[in-house]
């Protein structure tokens, strides 16, 4: 408990900080807008690369991100979450985005690509600094799913899927589909939600 | 709906797996007050808002930095630039108040946001006029209506802000309501709220009601809402509510309700 408390300080801190800059930019800081990049490029980039597959529109998604973030500071307000989840969101969104309007022109890569290029384009260890404790939770919460039930789950975080759309790709009921998601996103809440609590 | 059935929708909402139709009638589930399915949602929305924390993190290219930061530069925010509400009061200087929020620093701010919420307003005005051909006229004479009463609103608003030690409560949609909104300014001098919203159309049946807590909810009137959704009331603060830690709206029946008899729809805490 001491532990978790001492990352809750630590954690709220850095939203503190976080939400400083973000009202900062609501004003129209410049200087803010790059130190909050500063801070956080490097979650956004590895999200975005991550969804989209191909570098180069990554670094034009990204630069989308922090324009609309740029607009937008003066819309984030605490409740609408942590400044990391708000910041996510518009990446998440903005880049299934592109992926889904490039999806049309080209034929779609498999998962098994966005694997193999994100180990050797991420950063050494060392560097993976701002959310380390954070996302080993997440990762270690996404490890306790089953194998059905994270797939249909990445399919719909990352592709912005839809159910039904899931269920065609993967040659499922669309029954099945939802139950598995329903699971897995049971099985993630009980597994994050306590330890969201003592982050904020 | 069933105990299952509630957690699917919420689950498959909160990821955005829903069809466009699935997702607007849960929606409107959502806006009828359903306490179960909004505490559903928001403890999916945590989780979801923490599962792109899981892919490793990349360094942008070096240069990318410097490309935004030309980007922004030539593209200057409206707030940057003389408001009119400069323009037509050059002399007022409202001392800045030191750290947080409030005072002067946001009062450009705050013009940009109102006249970009008219902006926004008139917009969807004026979209749903386009989609009434025949009435066109009608819906344009209603939209100047709109844009002079949300004149008049400003004029409250700048009035507020002229007061020195203002002070303003961001209102947020709690978790189902994630485009609610609303911000209260308040004058500390004449023991007045100002309070400027943003909400879905009430269903029919419905109110929204405002309430300080302080800490118990104690009733600050009806607010009512346009077509739109937009609301705006002037609130007097009772001397003997106590120290107000926040403001809250429901949704209540018409007419309004002694005590909240339905989950908290929008908050703002006072610090």
């Amino acid at each position: 408990m001491a532990g978790s408390s001492r990352d809750s300080k630590a954690g709220s801190l850095r939203d503190q900080e976080w939400m400083v800059l973000i009202a900062k930019v609501a004003q129209g800081d410049q200087s803010a807008l790059g130190e909050l990049y500063d801070k956080t490029s490097r979650l956004v980039f590895g999200l975005v690369l991550r969804i989209v597959l191909d570098s180069s529109t990554a670094e034009e998604v990204t630069l989308d991100v922090y324009n609309q973030v740029w607009k937008q500071a003066g819309t984030y307000s605490a409740e609408r979450g942590t400044p990391i989840a708000w910041l996510l969101t518009i990446a998440r969104s903005r880049a299934i985005d592109r992926f889904r309007s490039g999806r049309q022109e080209q034929q779609r890569r498999e998962p098994l690509d966005v694997a193999t290029g994100q180990a050797a384009a991420g950063d050494s260890p060392e560097q993976q600094s701002a959310m380390s404790e954070q996302r080993e939770i997440v990762r270690s919460a996404l490890k306790q799913l089953s194998t059905e039930q994270r797939e249909v789950i990445e399919l719909a975080y990352y592709q912005g899927l839809s159910h039904s759309e899931i269920a065609a790709q993967l040659g499922q009921p669309l029954g099945t589909v939802k139950t598995r998601t329903r699971l897995g996103m049971i099985k993630l809440r009980e597994l994050l939600n306590p330890a969201m609590g003592a982050w904020s | 709906m069933a105990n299952d059935e509630i957690k699917e929708q919420a689950a498959l909402y909160a990821l955005g797996a829903l069809s466009q139709l699935e997702a607007r009638s849960f929606e409107a589930h959502l806006r009828d007050g359903c306490t179960v399915c909004q505490a559903e949602l928001a403890a999916f929305e945590n989780v979801v808002g923490v599962i792109g924390l899981d892919p490793d993190e990349v360094s942008p290219p070096p240069g990318l930095r410097n490309k935004l930061m030309s980007q922004i530069s030539s593209d200057p925010r409206e707030q940057k630039s003389i408001t009119p509400l400069e323009r037509t009061q050059p002399t007022t200087r409202v001392p800045e108040r030191q750290g947080g929020f409030g005072g002067m620093r946001w009062f450009p701010w705050a013009v940009a946001a109102s006249l970009a919420l008219v902006a926004v307003v008139s917009f969807l005005a004026w979209q749903r006029a386009d989609e009434r051909v025949g009435s066109l006229t009608t819906e344009a004479r209603q939209l100047e209506l709109a844009v002079a009463a949300r004149s008049k609103e400003q004029n409250e608003i700048n009035k507020v802000l002229l007061t020195p030690g203002a002070t303003r409560i961001d209102l947020a949609g709690l978790s189902g309501h994630p485009s609610a909104r609303g911000v209260v300014y308040v004058d500390p001098q004449d023991k007045k709220w100002v309070v400027d919203t943003d909400l879905p159309p009430a269903p029919a049946g419905k109110e929204y009601q405002l309430w300080f807590l302080a800490p118990g909810p104690v009733s600050a009137g009806m607010i009512k809402t346009d077509a739109s959704g937009h609301g705006f009331s002037i609130v007097n603060v009772p001397a003997n509510v106590g120290q107000i830690a926040a403001a809250a709206i429901t949704l209540e029946p018409e007419g309004g309700s002694q005590t909240p008899t339905n989950p908290i729809y929008v908050l703002g805490k006072t610090s």
